[in-house]
């Protein structure tokens, strides 16, 4: 098989020499810089606009925080006895009641 | 080194003037890698200004002005490659918008208004895209900096930040695919 090695080598070498030198356009460095002030003014803009979104969520997450806590204080039930409780103030009574019987001379009618 | 590593220094740190020196000084070479890479001359100049925007943006992330250069050319190339999987899609949609008819007197008009050593040229970069077409993107790009644009392993180890033996396997093998290409093309003209 012939080798082709030399051949491709020309070929990348003249593929080299069919680009003639590239000069740049006297718009070339003013074109860099419009651009670079068109995405800095891009970046500018997105930075304001989460700065801005930023901010109204921490204001709303504020108003928002307050009214839940304002509506939680009207809202909320005065404090009911657990059925723990409940049971141990009905014990309380009912072993006050059996040592006044005890006091008295009275026996349990039932 | 085509500025002084103060220069570069100066222009990380926000330096507009230096910036714009740098430009001037990389811009001759930089244009000259994207044609070689993209083959459209008409887009140079646009990739060339991506190529310096991206620059600007991202000087502040070099490490030291010392590895300016083949961070340039990484950035270029990226650039370049962009270019060039942009244009792959255009191409397919303008393709598909056209009637065979259209495109051979699109391609009848291209070739009556060019010149004899135009055309010599544009016969040299379409053989060797068609031969390129066999590798990948990514490979193309990189038998293209190893052979068009001359840098030496070392150089491309420092643009692509891999080992040197992967790369010497990857540019064997894309060159291998290409010899391949090249023999099947010289016996299809025998033919």
């Amino acid at each position: 098989m012939k080798n082709l090695e030399p051949e491709l080598d020309e070929l990348f070498r003249a593929y080299r020499q069919s680009f003639a030198d590239v000069d740049p356009s006297a718009g070339f460095m003013p074109g860099v810089w419009e651009k670079i002030e068109a995405r800095r003014s891009l970046a500018f803009r997105v930075t304001h606009l989460a700065r801005a979104f930023l901010g109204a969520t921490a204001v709303l997450f504020t108003l928002m925080a307050g009214i839940f806590v304002l509506a939680g204080e009207r809202t909320t039930p005065e404090p009911h006895e657990s059925y723990l409780d409940s049971l141990a103030s009905a014990h309380a009574t009912d072993s006050m009641m059996e040592s006044m019987h005890a006091e008295t001379g009275e026996t349990n009618p039932q | 080194m085509l500025v002084d590593f103060a220069e570069i220094e100066r222009a990380r740190s926000g330096d507009d003037a230096a910036f714009s020196r740098v430009v001037a000084a990389y811009r001759k070479r930089v244009l000259g890698t994207i044609a070689r890479l993209i083959g459209q001359p008409d887009d140079v100049e646009d990739v060339g200004q991506e190529v310096f925007v991206r620059v600007y943006f991202s000087l502040g992330r070099l490490r030291t002005p010392e590895v300016f250069e083949p961070w340039l050319y990484r950035m270029t190339v990226n650039a370049a490659y962009d270019y060039l999987r942009k244009r792959r899609r255009r191409a397919e949609r303008r393709m598909s918008d056209l009637s065979d008819q259209q495109m051979i007197s699109a391609d009848a008009v291209a070739g009556m208004v060019r010149d004899v050593e135009h055309r010599r040229r544009t016969g040299i970069r379409e053989k060797l895209d068609q031969l390129l077409t066999g590798v990948s993107e990514d490979d193309r790009i990189l038998l293209l900096l190893k052979e068009v644009e001359g840098l030496s392993l070392k150089e491309l180890e420092e643009v692509y930040h891999v080992n040197g033996n992967a790369l010497k396997v990857r540019l064997f093998r894309a060159r291998q695919r290409v010899l391949k290409a090249l023999a099947a093309s010289e016996k299809e003209t025998a033919v």
